[in-house]
């Protein structure tokens, strides 16, 4: 179900008032239905690898709890190999017998394994992270196993978070599930505004900002320069409305029934270098690997040499768990070159690095922006050869350009106000305070209107929803 | 108090969530009359909201008067779309007996032998792929049984529009599914859930509860300053270059298959002409004495055919060397009528157009 569809309106109202009219018992059942529904809404049948996994690492929770020395760690092994599993299949699988056709392919021979006719299951990376990140906090003994299958069923499919995330936390969600949360009209006011507020930005400017890059990207080669520069410099705002909204509806429709889900976004393009953007981008995601993957590496206490690895396999695994795409897999090793770049510039050549206050820190973050600008070519571009058209064509931009497309004058001007106010209110405005409710209510209606009359209303997915 | 308004909230938005849902609460509540059509304006104005395409409800419901010769010696069944659909309540005036069955639909008929009977094939010019892509049998056809005497129907025959229902009492339409000999379980399945759930939730809420008119000022107002500030209309529909027409997305735009400025493979063109053909012979073999292909134009065929590079694809299948059915071909008089031929606020034809077709058919129904 999409969160910017009447369905979820209806949907969200009747949970949310069903939820409230209920007591602990009814709750968790309810949400677990409601869970279920939400999710059979895209693809019924895969409801099933869903459970399936569930039931896996459930049990694997509760084992591992109990056993003791390799046969604890043997069993965290067959969870992830389960979960990871599943994910190989549905996500990589194509994509490595791609790769191995075109390995044997320059040596004359033919790949004797078949493709797959398979449709990625919406949000599984999210919702295996999300597990594997539990079963890894049981054998770390930072989490205690959940014996009440459902709430741990609905620690993995909550619907708010279910598709897009944010990747929770055991620790964070599952004593929440456990709690009975009485009524807070200050939670669901401040809830129903983030709510409101992720909608404008999805539907009123990353919707208006897609179509101008969908049109420059569509055959990048037949696009100017200006129109490429432009569509990159939206596109960059537009999957951050995009998936920022995405989260902002998450966060505060959990927050309405009184959960209080992990942040994900902190005014990213704000940030003065490239890794305090993964500090402020997509958050929920950058910790599990820093936790998961990065610290058990070594993290950045080890050699040089080795940081820089590590830094790198981090990154490029992050790309990789985006798509099953080489574009993805450039996106975070450039990503990941930034970050050691940085890192052998304070290192060794700190007279290099910017000063971090007045003008420097502006031409900090303008600097931290275009770098990740360029990146977002990668992420976007359907092929290699598309991105490199894209960056060869910012590359010739010519003075007498002008950007061609869908958006006429007065649209171009609107999606750049709309950027600049976006910025203004992330800069100044970073929560809406809602403790005054009329204040509250005359802000609500006034972002639903924008958002109806201003929104762009088409059958257009959340771009993580993919992923 | 409150918790009286949130059980009643809760109970009504569970109601219309079901309503929308589930076929049989749906059909329920639909036909009790409780809803208003959203497509009395006319399809484009039901999608676009565009002011300035919103036909008076009197005009764009009012039914045709066209004079009409009945030819009591004729039967005429006609396999068409939503353009003859429109007519149905005009046809019957023309011969003795008339059955219409739309493309999605199956229906047994049993011909009377004593009749001149005439089978029209009719399609808009952009599905003209779509209802060529297999031989047709939307028509089944019986023999009369030999108890019978010649011009009865057989029982389970479906009735004439427009005849009293003592003549030739009412078939069953039987849909595709049903013919169908032995299918897998999952699409068994299927079936039998979309016969209970409804998809498209969005749509059938915008048609149910945002179609009334008040809410319709709003729609209108937010499509009046879309198209006024940044010129853009409904994604689903295209205006035309002097901006006094509206066309589907799918006949205008050149990206679609089905537009009137999609290249026309020379493949795809013998494929639906071979289709004509074979569907002719069949049911000439099943005792039609004519069968017509009718493709009418697009309204951006007539109305707007410069907007993009047009295929002329209804010209190519109407004169194609291999094709064997005579056509009921209005392209040129529609091209050359003074006055519109198509709805403002829909994308079907107006009186004025239906008159040059029915025209068209009377020469052949008086030959």
């Amino acid at each position: 179900m999409l969160f910017n569809s009447l369905h979820f309106i209806f949907f969200f109202l009747i949970v949310t008032l069903g939820y409230f009219s209920l007591g602990w018992k009814g709750r968790w059942k309810l949400l677990l239905l409601a869970s279920c529904y939400f999710y059979m809404i895209f693809r019924p049948e895969y409801i099933l690898i869903l459970g399936g996994t569930i039931v896996i690492d459930y049990f694997a929770g509760i084992w591992i709890d109990r056993a003791a020395g390799r046969r604890r760690k043997l069993l965290l092994v067959l969870s992830l190999v389960s979960n990871i599993g599943v994910l190989a299949y549905f996500k990589y699988y194509n994509f490595l017998n791609y790769n191995l056709s075109s390995l044997l392919g320059s040596f004359d021979l033919a790949n004797p394994v078949p493709y797959l006719d398979i449709i990625l299951p919406i949000g599984l990376s999210f919702h295996t992270f999300q597990a594997m990140s539990y079963t890894i906090e049981v054998y770390r003994g930072h989490q205690k196993p959940e014996r009440h299958f459902g709430i741990y069923a609905l620690y993995v499919m909550f619907y708010p978070q279910l598709v897009a995330g944010p990747i929770e936390r055991p620790q964070n969600i599952l004593p929440q599930l456990r709690r009975f949360h009485a009524f807070d009209w200050e939670k669901v006011k401040s809830g129903l505004m983030l709510m409101a507020w992720g909608m404008f930005k999805k539907v009123v400017i990353a919707e208006r900002l897609a179509m101008l890059v969908d049109f420059a990207y569509d055959d990048p080669g037949e696009k100017n320069g200006l129109t490429l520069l432009t569509a990159t410099f939206f596109y960059a705002f537009q999957i951050y409305c995009d998936f920022s909204g995405y989260s902002d509806i998450a966060i505060g429709s959990a927050r309405v029934m009184g959960y209080n889900l992990m942040e994900n976004f902190r005014s990213p393009y704000f940030a003065g270098s490239v890794s305090e953007f993964w500090r402020r981008w997509h958050i929920s995601l950058s910790t599990w690997f820093r936790d998961y993957l990065y610290i058990p590496l070594g993290g950045s206490r080890v050699g040089e040499l080795r940081l820089y690895a590590n830094q790198m396999i981090v990154f490029m695994i992050s790309g990789l768990w985006h798509g099953a795409q080489w574009t993805f897999v450039i996106w975070g090793a450039l990503h990941g070159a930034y970050l050691v770049l940085g890192l052998a510039r304070n290192r060794h050549f700190p007279a290099l690095s910017i000063p971090d206050r007045g003008a420097g820190k502006w031409l900090n973050t303008a600097l931290t922006f275009g770098l990740v600008m360029l990146t977002w070519v990668f992420f976007r571009a359907v092929t290699f050869t598309d991105a490199v058209t894209v960056l060869k064509g910012i590359a010739g931009l010519s003075l007498s350009d002008t950007v061609a497309g869908p958006l006429n004058r007065a649209e171009l001007a609107f999606s750049f106000f709309l950027i600049a106010a976006l910025a203004l209110k992330e800069r100044y405005l970073f929560y809406i305070h809602t403790v005054n409710t009329v204040r509250f209510g005359m802000g609500f209606l006034f972002l639903l209107c924008c958002c109806y009359f201003f929104g762009v209303f088409n059958s257009n997915q959340f771009i993580y929803f993919q992923f | 108090m409150l918790k009286i308004l949130r059980y009643f909230f809760l109970t009504v938005l569970i109601f219309l969530w079901a309503m929308n849902v589930f076929r049989p609460i749906f059909s329920w509540v639909a036909f009790s009359g409780a809803f208003p059509d959203s497509f009395r304006y006319g399809d484009l104005y039901r999608l676009s909201n565009l002011p300035g395409f919103k036909e008076g409800y009197d005009n764009y419901n009012r039914r045709c008067e066209i004079p009409i010769q009945k030819n009591v010696d004729t039967d005429l069944y006609v396999i068409g779309d939503s353009f003859l659909e429109q007519i149905t309540y005009l046809l019957p005036e023309a011969v003795h007996r008339f059955e219409y069955a739309h493309w999605n639909e199956f229906r047994d008929v049993t011909l009377d032998t004593t009749k001149r009977n005439i089978l029209v094939l009719e399609t808009v010019e952009r599905s003209v792929a779509l209802r060529f892509g297999r031989i047709n049998d939307n028509f089944i056809v019986h023999s009369p049984p030999p108890a019978m005497g010649p011009g009865a129907a057989a029982p389970g025959a479906a009735a004439p529009a427009g005849e009293s229902s003592g003549e030739l009492p009412a078939g069953p339409s039987v849909t595709a599914g049903e013919k169908a000999p032995a299918r897998p379980l999952r699409e068994v399945l299927k079936e039998q859930a979309l016969k209970l759930i409804m998809k498209d939730f969005d749509q059938r809420v915008e048609d149910v509860l945002l179609s009334g008119d008040p809410i319709l000022k709003i729609k209108e107002a937010k499509a009046e300053f879309n198209l006024r500030v940044f010129d853009r209309v409904n994604e689903n529909v295209v205006l035309s270059r002097d901006r006094s027409a509206l066309f589907f997305k799918d006949e205008a735009l050149e990206k679609n298959e089905s537009s009137a400025f999609a290249p026309v493979s020379g493949d795809k063109l013998r494929t639906a002409v071979q289709y004509v053909n074979e569907t002719r012979r069949k049911y000439l073999a099943e005792g039609f004495d004519e069968v017509y292909l009718a493709v009418i134009p697009n309204k951006v065929t007539i109305m707007d055919p410069e907007i993009g590079t047009y295929n002329r694809l209804l010209e190519m299948v109407c004169r194609h060397p291999e094709l064997e059915a005579p056509v009921i071909d209005v392209y040129p008089e529609f091209r050359s009528a003074g006055s519109p031929v198509y709805l403002r606020s829909d994308s079907h034809w107006n009186c004025h157009g239906i008159a040059i077709w029915i025209n068209k058919l009377s020469g052949i129904l008086n030959r």
